[in-house]
């Protein structure tokens, strides 16, 4: 994608944080509804983009087609609540028992946050191009960035080749009648990805992949290895502490604060042994500001919210609480700025709209 | 997709058909209203052939038990707990977190299991002669005719934990209780009387320079949650401080009863170049004014004057009504003379005011929050939540019969047989739990922005599909324009013509 037709990689970042916090942080079906829909309108807004984007909408569907399973699985085995529907015969296995209105809504709204998470990566995904992506990886993690990259390009990029194995299996008359038919679609699917995989290996090869690494003298690797493991450890008595000692809450957060930042320091040392070079840089838009503060704003906020009130986000089904959701106007507006980006993306011209001069 | 509907489809008529059969044939149909878990068998609650006896220890000396009458040959520990009236609430995992409302909330079941003080409900079973720890869950337990359960509030480990107190079955369950023909039949219960818990908290030191510190200390006897300055703290502790400056902390103690709530002031002297003001101590005589700050409104001998505490608005945090207004001069001197000692430790009984004495600060002094114990006329729609976002368990579910109470004084003595036109737990809880009206605006607000994201989305696709249109107008006019070729052509006509 061009830089006119999608915001820079960083902004994207920022939107994503946005998305995935209210997700992760609350069962609020209200909440999650807004971000469903905010996230949708920008995956329309989007298109067709990016060629990915196709095999990212299956997996949607199959996230719509595993919430819609989890409802009643829920609803069917797990028998707590107070409010009771009906009742099935308890000599029966696993489903036997009281059918609850709480464990239905338990189940309906673990659901709805993962399809929301799997309709937030997707979108991410048809905006943000791999490889742009990969640039921005800190330079201690370089080599998970590349292998993350991979990952992320394999898994579309798979169900691409699926849907060809099968298109061409088709012509020839093949016909899927049960899993023994799967075989034929099954082999030529593996062997096309390890051989694709060896392309990619040998063309990294060839560029001299991992050859701008500084190799580190034996005590400056041991002074890393000391520091990640002071810093784990002090994060792990921090958290320790935090949690079963609430009255040395000052010094656990010290330990917490010590610990990351020996991480810190660790990581950055060893990034700046990875040289790299950027020769084409990926210029700033006042568009991209504008998504950039969107999107720390909204993740900022959502932070705030959890830290200074985390009871607006709360919501359990099960007694002694309400079943009824609670909705704060100022959290549902955060989550409205989730919707803007696919309201500021230009649209793309295509080729054949270039008027050819007179 | 479409390729999916068949199988899908076919699975789903298939467990349609097994389902409407099995359930046609043995299932009852219980209408939404149906609280507590209980069922409505065609015989009432509390009668039956067969019975079983229940108790339950609160950990402070208070012991309830309870006789259940069920018809079934045997129902599970948690089927007796719900019969019970004692309105267990249990995790998604199906453990006890609180009973009668002492306890933890479902989401964090043990959240009074710290190390290395552990307080849980632990589920015993009477075999023999003495009680038995239970290695199932209530809802693994089968209970039969004869059978006595108990639970316990109390220290201890996965292993063991304090059992309740020894009461015979025949105590509970006499064999000549007549089996009761109301409708509504409840246990019968034996009626414990709950008091609220007794605090003393007090600080190393009342009186700090500049940048030193102290420790705050404090213990409570009948506590089920301790608060410090909003803060979970254990029943039995201290907690060294270095304010900044005067400043007031506040201890809660809370059980099914009420809460008791403590104060210690602690002054803090500020540096000699500032700016030589009189400090203006409280003394116990009302007439004694001072020229800078207004008199205290309050004694502390005698019978104190409180101000009225407001009335807490069901589901909000009250602040605590101020003492002393706030002074008009900002700085304060050294004090020359020995300041009196500020607050001691002092127990607090359960209707008594805190005796301390209360210094005026030299600053003024923040307001701090407490949450209020809500009265029982007018119950909750759902439980507030602590300034850490858990619920917190006792307080504010006031046990049964309870009278109101006021941000200071609490909640006076409960008893837990339900009183006349009192609501039980199961009761209470239903209302709790059902739709509030301050949810309205909640939801009007969420229809706005739905509104609102239609129309962005409705814009958002009609400029792309605008977008298509006008492409599309654009090529439908470069097809109909001639080649260039044929243009000049036209254009050498045209100025031969002229």
């Amino acid at each position: 994608m061009t830089t006119e037709e999608t915001f820079h990689p960083s902004a994207w970042l920022a939107w994503l944080a946005a998305a995935v916090l209210p997700a992760l942080s609350t069962r609020n079906p209200l909440y999650l509804s807004l971000v469903m829909i905010s996230v949708a309108i920008t995956y329309g807004a989007l298109g067709r983009r990016n060629p990915t984007a196709r095999s990212w909408s299956a997996f949607v569907r199959f996230g719509a087609f595993l919430w819609l399973l989890t409802i009643p699985f829920v609803t069917l085995t797990s028998h707590h609540g107070t409010i009771v529907l009906f009742r099935l015969p308890a000599s029966w296995p696993i489903i036997g028992g009281p059918i609850t209105l709480e464990a239905f809504l338990y189940g309906l709204t673990g659901g709805f946050a993962l399809i929301t998470l799997l309709l937030i990566f997707a979108t991410f995904n048809v905006a943000v191009d791999q490889a742009r992506l990969l640039r921005l990886t800190p330079g201690f993690l370089y080599q998970m960035g590349v292998v993350a990259g991979i990952a992320v390009a394999f898994v579309p990029t798979m169900v691409a080749t699926w849907q060809s194995i099968r298109d061409a299996q088709q012509v020839r008359g093949h016909k899927v009648r049960g899993i023994r038919d799967m075989l034929p679609l099954i082999m030529p699917l593996l062997v096309t990805a390890l051989e694709r995989a060896m392309q990619l290996a040998e063309s990294m090869e060839a560029r001299g992949f991992g050859g701008q690494v500084l190799v580190a003298t034996p005590r400056q690797r041991l002074a890393h290895q000391l520091a990640l493991l002071a810093g784990l450890g002090l994060l792990g008595l921090g958290l320790a502490v935090n949690g079963f000692l609430p009255g040395m809450r000052l010094a656990g957060t010290l330990q917490l604060g010590g610990g990351m930042a020996l991480m810190a320091w660790a990581f950055w040392d060893v990034g700046r042994r990875s040289k790299r070079t950027r020769y084409h840089r990926w210029p700033w838009t006042r568009l991209d500001r504008v998504v950039l503060l969107l999107g720390l704003s909204g993740a900022l906020g959502w932070a705030a919210i959890m830290i200074a009130q985390p009871q607006w986000l709360h919501y359990y089904p099960y007694a002694p609480y309400s079943p009824w959701p609670v909705f704060n106007p100022l959290a549902g507006g955060i989550l409205l700025l989730l919707a803007l980006p696919g309201a500021l993306l230009r649209q793309p011209y295509e080729e054949s709209e270039v008027a050819t001069p007179a | 997709m479409k390729r999916f509907i068949r199988p899908v489809r076919s699975l789903l008529l298939a467990a349609l058909l097994v389902g409407t059969a099995g359930i046609a044939a043995q299932t009852r149909w219980v209408t939404a209203q149906e609280i507590g878990g209980q069922a409505a068998p065609a015989q009432q609650i509390g009668e039956g052939p067969n019975r079983a006896a229940l108790v339950v220890s609160f950990g402070n000396g208070i012991v309830q038990s309870r006789c259940v009458a069920f018809p079934e040959a045997s129902i599970t520990g948690q089927d007796l707990l719900l019969r019970s009236g004692l309105g267990p609430v249990t995790s998604p995992e199906g453990a006890v977190c609180a009973l009668d409302g002492q306890g933890c909330p479902p989401d964090d079941c043990f959240c009074a299991c710290p190390f290395p003080d552990c307080e849980y409900w632990a589920y015993y079973h009477w075999q023999g002669d003495a009680w038995s720890y239970s290695n199932v869950g209530a809802f693994g337990q089968k209970i039969t005719d004869g059978s006595l359960e108990g639970w316990s509030w109390g220290q201890g480990d996965f292993t063991q934990a304090e059992p309740p107190p020894v009461i015979a079955y025949e105590d509970i369950c006499p064999a000549a209780a007549p089996a009761t023909a109301t409708p509504t039949a409840t246990p019968t219960q034996q009626v414990v009387v709950i008091q609220r818990p007794v605090v003393t908290f007090q600080a190393g030191a009342a009186t700090l320079a500049a940048g030193q510190c102290t420790a705050l200390s404090w213990q409570t006897q009948g506590a089920v949650t301790v608060l410090l300055d909003g803060s979970p703290v254990s029943q039995l502790g201290s907690q060294q401080v270095c304010p900044p400056a005067t400043q007031r902390y506040t201890l809660i103690a809370a059980n099914s009863a009420g809460q008791s709530v403590a104060y210690v002031d602690v002054q803090v002297s500020a540096p000699a170049t500032a700016t030589p003001t009189a400090v203006v101590t409280a003394v116990a005589t009302a007439a004694a004014t001072s020229a800078i700050l207004p008199p205290p409104t309050r004694l502390t001998t005698a019978a104190p004057v409180v101000p009225p505490a407001p009335q807490p608005q069901p589901g909000s945090i009250q602040p605590l009504p101020t003492i002393f207004s706030p002074p008009t001069v900002m700085p304060a001197a050294p004090v020359a003379a020995p300041v009196p000692e500020l607050v001691g430790g002092v127990p607090l009984a359960p209707t008594a005011q805190p005796a301390a004495v209360v210094v005026a600060a030299p600053f003024p002094t923040p307001t701090r929050f407490v949450l209020a114990p809500l009265p029982t006329e007018t119950p909750r729609p759902r439980r507030q939540l602590g300034a850490d976002g858990r619920a917190t368990p006792t307080p504010i579910l006031p046990a049964a019969g309870s009278g109101s109470g006021s941000a200071e004084a609490g909640a006076g003595p409960a008893s837990s047989a339900a009183a006349p036109g009192a609501l039980s737990a199961a009761d209470r809880m239903a209302q709790e739990r059902a739709f509030d009206p301050d949810l309205l605006p909640g939801y009007a607000a969420y229809a706005l922005a739905l509104a609102f994201l239609a129309g962005l989305g409705w814009f958002v696709m009609h400029r792309k599909n605008g977008h298509r249109s006008s492409a599309a107008r654009r090529r439908a006019r470069a097809a109909d324009r001639p080649p260039d070729g044929l243009r000049e052509l036209h254009n050498d006509q045209a100025g031969q013509l002229s």
